[in-house]
């Protein structure tokens, strides 16, 4: 996303007295935003009190009731084994969440330090780093996520430190080019004459100044960390079989095809917290950016 | 700057990309299982020496590990990725064998996304704020939200099953043989063969997989193309455009479109990126017998000689696609020959 980088330059940093009334202001003029806001929190409410509101526990087995269609026993219909899908479908969130989250702010984290270090340290280290960045781009996530399952075996964890193993190149390369526009402004140099170490410098009068654009592509990309965790287990790389996880719920569903609640509902659930956090992210993204707005 | 010097000076930069990526898959391939013998043989070959000692031989594997990378390069170069553990095939040829499928179903796929894409963005950013633009942006959301094991899911359900407008899974009816093989491609096969009936089943049958791919990649492809051409149309030399008169139409295709198209290229490039897992997703849910699904068997069969055969090839494709985007940048800027 080449317009990220724009950002920082050109959005103007006033502290307006009226704050609250300018997000009433965007809020109403991105409807979206604020639709996306109430499902993100709705789900995020889900997750933590999924074990109070679900009326059956994900794991139990009820196989005189298997694969009933949704009605009034199941609201959404019941698997394979007689469970409850409406039960598990709440109690996924409390795994997708928490895993897309991990994924997003130690992947990002990742990316911004390597970033920062190639651009402040320049030369060679730049030149080395940035190769490994590029080599981590060209090589299929899926391929990386394979190697590490195969290494450590499948499960939550091990999806989570794979995504985050192909997820810091991105913001590896736009730290490094904030940074090298940060280097050279003139109060970099103040600190340079003042005796400032090379990590104070890059720490506490670099990084400040440039991490805005991260954590708002961090914000845009949140919802393709939710939908990379739900392919990865999809495809038989995340949580055990028998965990509610909406991407294993979908890929066991694909056998019983003809019984659509098994695949559509947990299906829906990713997409529509994916949205949420797509509708947030694209809507901060015109929010920020006045070049966008058209005015 | 001109052509020439420009393409020897990306192909320089892309030389050493290529063997890091060699490298990488080398590294993977011999650090991560226990026992590359164990990883790479049959279970039943295990017990027969004269076998090992052979794979021994044939990979360097009692030589240090920078001879063994290069024996591995020596044997990469002839075309040997190893061979297939599930297939008993040498993984070369399955790739040969699989990857015309999953070709056809990308190139359909990528040029409908391109165009609803680039479609969706130009009305997006031509009427900003209008219905028109609303409808156009919920559509691409919806497209990058929803994970396309979902979207192949209900196009399957409603357009093949329910409404029977669309072909099911595989590449053909299944009372039909395949065409003579001369490109793989069925449909082309069909058509070099004046077989229509052919062609006609192989391209409905590609018509699902190929949509679920575009809903994705056009989504992505219509939000760059909405805020690169919104970020042109309030420049300067628009305004002078149409201040010369132009025609509104020749405004925003001419001037427009052609100053926003760097980021649509790039993101076009990138999407490339995402084709493996795509391709893995979508074939599995239209049991489509192409790579992705090859991809899929051998990483539930543990088949690593196969898993580290097609990363290599989709490395290489995706290096390749974002060589030819930055080829492309030197006809799309001008600036770029000056630099």
């Amino acid at each position: 996303m080449p317009s990220i980088s724009s950002i920082s330059s050109s959005t103007p940093v006033s502290a307006s007295p009226n704050r609250a009334q300018r997000a009433r202001y965007h809020l109403r003029r991105n409807p979206l935003v604020a639709l996306g806001l109430v499902i993100a929190a709705l789900w995020v409410v889900i997750a933590i009190i999924a074990p109070s509101i679900a009326p059956v526990e994900p794991l139990k087995q009820d196989l005189a009731n298997r694969l009933a269609a949704p009605g009034e026993l199941f609201l959404m219909g019941s698997d394979e084994l007689g469970r409850d899908i409406f039960s598990r479908v709440l109690w996924g969130a409390r795994i997708t969440i928490p895993a897309g989250l991990a994924v997003i702010i130690i992947g990002s984290s990742l990316g911004v330090i390597i970033g920062a270090v190639a651009g402040y340290a320049g030369g060679l280290v730049d030149e080395l780093l940035m190769r490994l960045t590029e080599l981590f781009m060209a090589f299929p996530f899926i391929i990386l996520a394979m190697a590490v399952t195969a290494a450590l075996g499948p499960d939550i964890q091990n999806a989570v430190i794979a995504l985050c193993i192909v997820w810091w190149p991105r913001y590896a390369r736009i730290l490094r080019g904030l940074v090298l526009e940060v280097k050279a402004q003139e109060y970099v140099e103040a600190a340079h004459s003042a005796g400032a170490s090379g990590f104070y410098i890059l720490f506490h009068t670099i990084l400040p100044n440039c991490i805005a654009p991260a954590v708002i592509l961090a914000t845009l990309d949140i919802g393709t960390a939710l939908i990379s965790f739900a392919a990865l287990s999809f495809i038989g790389l995340g949580p055990e079989p028998a965990s509610p996880e909406w991407g294993r719920m979908v890929s066991i569903g694909i056998a019983f095809f003809d019984q659509w609640w098994m695949w559509l509902f947990p299906g829906l659930a990713i997409a529509s917290l994916v949205m949420a956090f797509n509708f947030i992210g694209d809507g901060l993204r015109d929010i920020l950016d006045p070049r966008l707005r058209g005015e | 700057m001109n052509f020439l010097q420009y393409f020897l000076r990306r192909v320089l930069l892309v030389i050493p990309l290529l063997l890091g990526i060699t490298m990488m898959a080398f590294l993977i391939a011999n650090l991560i299982p226990a026992d590359p013998i164990i990883a790479n043989l049959p279970a039943n070959a295990l017990n027969d020496e004269d076998t090992i000692a052979a794979f021994r031989k044939k990979w360097g594997l009692d030589k240090p590990l920078h001879e063994q990378y290069l024996t591995y390069l020596g044997n990469l170069l002839q075309g040997d990725l190893g061979t297939s553990i599930k297939t008993r095939k040498p993984v070369s040829e399955d790739i040969s064998h699989r990857l015309p499928a999953t070709i056809e179903l990308a190139t359909l796929g990528i040029i409908l996304g391109i165009f609803l894409g680039v479609g969706l963005g130009l009305v997006s950013a031509i009427w900003q704020d209008s219905w028109a633009d609303n409808i156009a942006r919920v559509i691409a959301l919806i497209g990058v939200s929803f994970p396309v094991f979902l979207t192949g899911l209900i196009l399957l359900n409603v357009l093949y099953v329910q409404l029977e407008i669309a072909e099911g899974p595989g590449r053909l009816d299944f009372i039909m043989r395949p065409p003579p093989n001369v490109t793989g491609l069925f449909t082309v096969d069909a058509l070099l063969n004046g077989d229509r009936e052919t062609f006609v089943s192989a391209f409905n049958h590609l018509v699902l997989p190929a949509l679920t791919l575009a809903l994705y990649i056009s989504g992505l492809i219509s939000r760059i193309t909405r805020s690169s051409l919104l970020e042109v149309l309030n420049q300067d030399y628009m305004r002078t455009a149409r201040a010369k008169g132009l025609r509104e139409r020749y405004v925003i295709g001419f001037h427009g479109m052609r100053n926003a198209l760097i980021p649509i290229v790039t993101v076009i490039g990138l999407s490339y990126g995402n084709l493996l897992v795509g391709s893995i997703l979508i074939e599995q849910i239209f049991a489509y017998p192409g790579i992705g699904s090859y991809t899929f068997r051998a990483s539930t069969s543990q088949d690593f000689p196969a898993i580290m055969g097609v990363s290599l090839l989709f490395a290489f494709i995706y290096v390749g696609v974002n060589f030819a985007v930055d080829i492309l940048y030197f006809f799309i800027d001008p600036r770029i020959r000056v630099a």
